[in-house]
């Protein structure tokens, strides 16, 4: 009997079919139907790209306008305007649409906007707006000092919900407000239609920076909201009611944010309108490429891919913020000057700079944005003896383990860690890295559970009293941001002082001072100020780089786009 | 089939209410909160403190987290899943708009993973141990090695950036939204999550299928004067039993590739939805996202076992 196994069974099988030929083109119909897909649509529906290709003019716009697309590295929360939560992509959207009594330039100096000037008394206690005449909203409604009032009352007051609430505390009756003893503040007032005051308890010439650039609120929208359901308003989802440049049209969750020109506006937006789009970072480069994106910030390694193209130009711009590891000096053994020094000398942050980030940072010597502080600060060059020398001569015990925390994810950061983990080692001290989650963050600064943060962010560039924030002795967390519980009681005098100084060069000058105690004390193991590296299609014209990929944007009524 | 139908369903809520209570505590046992993360270290000012509370408050993530839990279970029986705690918007609209674009996704994903691993592995199989075959074979452990977010970031520089005749991201083109533009961005997405999934099925399809081809009834089949292919037929039939099990499991992998797909093509779906959500800690959101993950599978489950009767006729459900 003839015992055939399965096998030669199916080798014949496959034998017997071969020659009809129908399998194989059963995969053909398979492969081919998705193939013939890609290729019958592509053909079908022209080019590719969405607003024209590289370079080009496009096909989507009108003449005159111009549809330009911008990335968005996050997603937006999706509640704009001056009430939420500081967060990078929505205040993008909101510097398209919203517009402040002054507003930043990509020089990060402060620029009249809807204020067409505005004065400081010389005590720094009374700040006066004088708004610019004929304003008016993008629904013809004139805008006044009353919309002005209403706006800082509501920004003023938590139950609002306003997270920018505490940035008033030194405003006249924000206090009784905060406390629920007024329902609006005294020291706000509007005498006419074009000028709108501000009084404060004590001498704040910073707080033109921390307050000066809140987003003004239609009141004739808004204003018959009781303040504790104005959070929560419609209008924050979907403000169509502004005075920017462009208007809101809608935001599709996870697909972009669409404004269009504000005919009313003065003056008027050379571009038709703008999505913005939130993408991952990679996709980001492919869309800068290929045309679909106008406008994007990308990593110094993503640079070196995006120089090939020719319709493609790089704006570098210092970033505000500065990459920092924060020392807890609650505990003893950061509290000696030299400890901290001994740190700075021990990494070689230049070449972690050129390493890391392709020479596209600024090594940071002080609190201060680079150029404000004066050049000839102590650079704390790599110098590895000299910091084993400075932990001995502090006492620092050798068999200590301390850690090292940070929200991993950021290429970045996480190299900086690894970096100054092992230059460490080299002189002894050993370091232990943490990961940890954004959100449990705060209870750790909390609970002071922690030897060294790494961090980044902040804005120093605006105005040198934001340093205060992280510097001053009554900011230590949770009153302020000074994670470090750094305390040094000249350094305070001096801020407070310059804070106090309308003149620019003498307040410039107290700053200095400022920079060499803070740039001498080492309170910050400071690393790096990293560049904001924005590519821009040669096509759109007029933007400016703001600085960091979180910043809002500078001036968009002038952008436009070129015609071919 | 009706009282078992009736059972299964009584067991699925049962598993379900068990998936709820570990959602929840797992999403409340994770450090911090999103209150929190709304306020960034280097931004803390006098009121921040003040500001969390209350905000805290006022979500109720204040309170013990069993009252929590019977809160949530109490509206969430009623339809209602809550608000996003960070967008503010209802979790069931934010689920629902979320859930045509995952559903067209994954839909046309399955089906040309179907696509190409039937024939590839029909075909694998009858032409076992040829160059064909090896090919197929390549191809399959090619596609599961590979991760797919690999796949697609490839599939990018090639069709958009070096050959653009495809759309990188989004849904369709915002200022332009015709069919064509729609499905044109369809492609690559669809594509790829289909090709990510087709090696695994396609391995499948060849496994069962040769063993039917070994089978008694389809060599008696041959010597009754059967042509080929009408033997492969019967066999195929058969062998799809196995690879139901594969598909309807496979619906899980495509919620997963479909979070990994839409991370990177900008595709408005729930899984990026999740992303963003688990960034945020945005509790209410992730919940709602996993409920909906676990009736999927749930029912996919369900179909499985009622399409057991159907290509199989002695397989009865009791």
């Amino acid at each position: 009997m003839r015992q055939s196994s399965p096998f030669v069974e199916l080798a014949g099988f496959a034998r017997g079919i071969a020659p009809t030929g129908r399998m194989r083109r059963l995969t053909r119909f398979g492969l081919g139907l998705c193939l013939a897909l890609v290729l019958a649509v592509t053909a079908c529906t022209g080019p590719a790209t969405e607003t024209g290709g590289p370079g080009t003019g496009g096909g989507s716009q009108a003449a005159g306008g111009g549809t330009v697309n911008i990335y968005l590295y996050q997603e937006p929360a999706g509640i704009f305007g001056p009430l939420a939560p500081a967060s990078g992509p929505d205040n993008q959207v909101n510097s398209l649409i919203f517009e402040g009594l002054l507003a930043a330039d990509p020089d990060f100096k402060l620029q009249p906007v809807l204020a067409e000037s505005f004065e400081v008394s010389e005590d720094a206690r009374t700040f006066t707006f004088k708004l610019r005449p004929g304003l008016k909203w993008n629904d013809g409604e004139p805008l006044t000092s009353a919309d002005v009032l209403f706006t800082y009352n509501a920004a003023a007051n938590p139950k609002t919900k306003s997270a920018a609430a505490g940035l008033f505390a030194s405003v006249v009756g924000a206090k009784e407000v905060a406390e629920g003893k007024a329902e609006t503040v005294s020291g706000f007032s509007a005498p006419d239609d074009q000028t709108f005051v501000v009084k404060t308890t004590k001498p704040n010439y910073g707080l033109l920076a921390q307050i000066g650039l809140t987003y003004i609120l239609p009141e004739h929208v808004l204003g018959d909201v009781p303040a504790e359901e104005l959070y929560d308003n419609e209008y924050f989802k979907k403000p169509t009611v502004t005075s920017g440049p462009f208007k809101f049209v809608e935001y599709k969750t996870s697909q972009y944010v669409h404004v269009v020109a504000n005919p009313e506006a003065s003056p008027a937006p050379k571009l038709k309108e703008i999505y913005l789009k939130p993408m991952s970072s990679d996709v980001a480069t492919a869309e800068l490429g290929n045309g679909g994106l106008d406008v994007a910030t990308v990593s110094p390694l993503d640079l070196e891919t995006l120089e090939g193209f020719d319709h493609l130009e790089v704006q570098e711009k210092l970033g505000a913020g500065f990459i920092r590891i924060g020392l807890n000096q609650s505990r003893d053994y950061f509290k000696d000057k030299r400890v901290r020094q001994a740190f700075l000398y021990a990494v070689n942050r230049a070449d972690l700079v050129d390493q890391v980030l392709k020479g596209k940072a600024v090594v940071q010597n002080s609190d201060f944005y680079t150029p404000n502080a004066p050049q000839d600060l102590n650079d704390y060059a790599y110098d590895p003896a000299k910091a084993k020398q400075l932990l001995t001569e502090a006492g620092w015990d050798f068999d200590r383990k301390i850690d090292l925390m940070w929200i991993p994810g950021q290429r970045d950061r996480d190299a900086s860690t690894t970096i100054v983990q092992s230059q460490l080692k080299e002189i002894g001290v050993d370091v232990e890295l943490r990961q940890v989650q954004a959100s449990e963050i705060t209870k750790i600064y909390s609970d002071k559970d922690f030897d060294m943060v790494l961090y980044g962010g902040g804005n120093y560039a605006l105005d040198g009293s934001n340093v205060s924030v992280i510097t001053g002795c009554d900011n230590w967390y949770p009153a302020g941001g000074n994670i470090n519980y750094f305390c040094d009681p000249e350094l305070d005098k001096i801020m407070k002082e310059a804070n106090a100084t309308v003149d620019d060069a003498k307040r410039a000058e107290l700053y200095e001072q400022a920079a060499r105690i803070s740039n001498e004390q080492a309170d910050l193991f400071w690393l790096y100020s990293p560049y904001g590296l924005w590519v821009v299609n040669k096509r759109l014209k007029g933007f400016e780089a703001p600085g960091s990929q979180e910043v809002p944007f500078w001036n968009p009524a002038a952008w436009s786009v070129a015609e071919n | 089939m009706g009282a078992y139908l009736i059972r299964r369903l009584l067991i699925n809520i049962g598993v379900f209410w068990v998936i709820s209570v570990a959602i929840f505590a797992l999403t409340r046992a994770t450090p911090g909160d999103p209150v929190a993360m709304m306020v960034p270290p280097e931004q803390l000012n006098s009121g921040s403190a003040a500001y969390i509370e209350a905000r805290r408050a006022e979500l109720g993530l204040d309170q013990p987290v069993v009252v929590q839990y019977l809160r949530w279970a109490g509206s969430a029986l009623t339809g209602d899943l809550g608000f996003s705690m960070v967008s503010g918007r209802p979790v069931t609209e934010l689920l629902l708009e979320r859930l045509g674009p995952t559903i067209e996704l994954m839909g046309v994903g399955m089906l040309c993973s179907i696509l190409i691993a039937f024939p590839l592995g029909i075909i694998a199989a009858v032409r076992r141990n040829t160059v064909v075959d090896y090919i197929a074979t390549f191809f399959s452990l090619g596609v599961v090695a590979f991760p797919v977010f690999f796949i697609a970031l490839v599939a990018i520089y090639l069709f958009t950036l070096q050959f653009p005749i495809l759309p990188s991201s989004g849904i369709t083109d915002p200022s332009n939204p015709t069919l064509g533009n729609t499905i044109r961005h369809l492609i690559l997405p669809a594509l790829i999550l289909g090709v990510g999934n087709s090696g695994r099925l396609m391995r499948y399809v060849r496994s069962s299928l040769l063993s039917e081809l070994g089978s008694d009834y389809v060599r008696t089949a041959r010597a009754k004067g059967a042509s080929p292919t009408r033997a492969v037929i019967h066999g195929l039939r058969n062998s799809l039993i196995p690879v139901i099990t594969i598909l309807a499991s496979d619906l899980s992998h495509l919620v997963a590739g479909a979070v990994v797909i839409e991370q990177i093509f900008a595709w408005p779906g729930m899984g990026r939805l999740a992303v963003t959500a688990v960034g945020q800690n945005d509790y209410s959101v992730i919940i709602g996202f996993a409920l909906v993950g676990a009736v999927m599978v749930l029912l996919s489950n369900l179909l499985a076992d009622i399409l057991y009767t159907v290509v199989d006729p002695r397989v009865r459900l009791s």
